[in-house]
């Protein structure tokens, strides 16, 4: 079914698709592929820095953040979901 | 693919690695697939009868692929990502790491601003590139605009394109005075100095902080036969000769009538029996003309359609140039034959000679 609803603004992103909800989609699932790539290259390095210095990495898989890493962890949530749903505006980033 | 240490922050850098390995993925995997996809759509055209001899019949194969849906959609926002996702795109990254900008400019270097310089109408009405202030828009746009062009090339080694172009330039003599015109950072200025150590080299750009990062790393990099100064390539305002004028990348950002005047500015500035050579995208081919026009769309370069459209010949000799040559220019070697299969810009080297 063809999307209908009224172009928002003069900052229109083009369209691919026949429902352009799927351009949006498409977006989210970069962004989340992007997220997991970051995130895994992030994991790897830590893994690897941990057992180099005798942490038993298996360990982790039942720890409890708190204090300034439970914030940390907030923080880093809110700008994922920013990253992540910002494809669904249908909006420029530039002047064309 | 070497880690890469654009950013002091491994995140953004490991962000703008996957950007470029989906690049790379959209040029060497899905790009054939659409190659495949166009050959069977104009077999089945030409079973009943239909013909496709340009870009218009190209396009109408493709109304209805899904394939080239995703084609087109992964040109476009993999670029979008590439300068505005908000975690790591690379306009907030740079502007988030202010000395890592300082560093690369302090280097200062030998480089003439404009200040009364307007840009060209042209030029402010779109940010090129899906660079969001454009190329000239602020501090950062040089530093942003070098670390973009890291991935349009897939399959091509750091400066192999550039070190070809002087490659080329040599092929056609020794040069002692060379401008280089839309000189950007100056990917070209700079080895076209180092190619030609007795040579003076000067390049010119409309943008003020591309030049300060070409002034900064030839600096930085003790070429000492280089300078940089803020220009308009159609009306430079200079007053020397050169013996060789050149661009890379330039035409295809200029509409028709810059072309011309630029293409007089050339002249203008040559001295007798000197020579041309403008480094841009040309195709006679329907499905190369269809997938330039596309990109030219998708990647705010309203320009470049109607330069492929545009009779080069005929402008450079209304121009007042003779020996006129449109050769193709390999990028790496082999990347212009046609049995490769991936996606690439149709790169061609447009020579020519002012009258002695």
């Amino acid at each position: 079914m063809k999307s209908t609803d009224p172009v928002v603004g003069p900052q229109a992103e083009q369209i691919f698709f026949a429902d352009p909800a799927i351009d949006r989609l498409i977006g989210v699932v970069f962004a989340l592929t992007a997220e997991v790539h970051v995130m895994r290259d992030r994991l790897s390095l830590l893994e690897d820095a941990l057992q180099r210095n005798g942490i038993d990495v298996a360990a982790l898989a039942s720890a409890v953040p708190d204090g300034a890493l439970e914030a940390r962890i907030a923080t880093d949530r809110t700008a994922l979901v920013q990253h992540v749903l910002e494809g669904l505006s249908g909006r420029l980033a530039s002047k064309s | 693919m070497a880690a890469l240490t654009l950013f002091r922050s491994r995140e953004a850098n490991a962000f703008h690695e996957l950007v470029m390995e989906v690049r790379t993925w959209w040029a060497v995997q899905l790009f054939p697939r659409l190659r495949e996809e166009y050959e069977v759509r104009r077999t089945l055209a030409a079973q009943e009868g239909r013909r496709v001899q340009t870009p218009e019949d190209v396009a109408l194969l493709f109304s209805n692929s899904t394939l080239y849906a995703y084609f087109c959609w992964l040109e476009r926002h993999v670029q979008k990502s590439k300068y505005s996702s908000s975690r790591w795109g690379l306009v907030a990254q740079i502007a988030r790491e202010p000395q890592t900008a300082a560093e690369r400019l302090k280097a200062g270097g030998p480089l003439e601003l404009d200040p009364k310089l307007r840009v060209p109408d042209y030029y402010a009405a779109h940010d090129i590139h899906q660079h969001p202030g454009n190329l000239h828009g602020d501090a950062n746009a040089g530093l942003v605009y070098e670390a973009s062009a890291l991935s349009i090339h897939p399959k091509t080694k750091k400066n192999e394109l550039h070190e070809r172009f002087i490659d080329l330039v040599r092929r056609e003599g020794e040069f002692a005075k060379v401008l280089d015109m839309g000189c950007g950072f100056g990917k070209s200025t700079v080895p076209l100095a180092h190619a030609f150590p007795r040579a003076e080299v000067l390049g010119v750009d409309v943008s003020g902080p591309c030049l300060a990062l070409a002034a900064a790393d030839a600096k930085a990099a003790k070429v000492s036969n280089v300078r940089f100064r803020q220009a308009d390539a159609r009306q430079t305002g200079l007053n020397e000769k050169f013996d060789l004028v050149t661009s890379t990348m330039l035409l295809h950002e200029l509409p028709e009538e810059a072309v011309d005047a630029t293409l007089a500015e050339t002249r203008r500035l040559l001295a007798p029996g000197g020579v041309s050579i403008h480094l841009d995208f040309r195709t006679e081919d329907p499905f190369w003309q269809f997938i330039m026009y596309g990109h030219g769309q998708r990647n705010n370069e309203p320009f470049l359609e109607p330069l492929i459209r545009m009779d080069l010949a005929a402008a450079y000799r209304k121009a007042g140039f003779e020996d006129v040559r449109i050769e193709p220019f390999a990028e790496r070697e082999g990347a212009s034959d046609p049995s490769n299969p991936f996606w690439r810009f149709p790169w061609a080297a447009i020579i020519a000679r002012k009258p002695a």
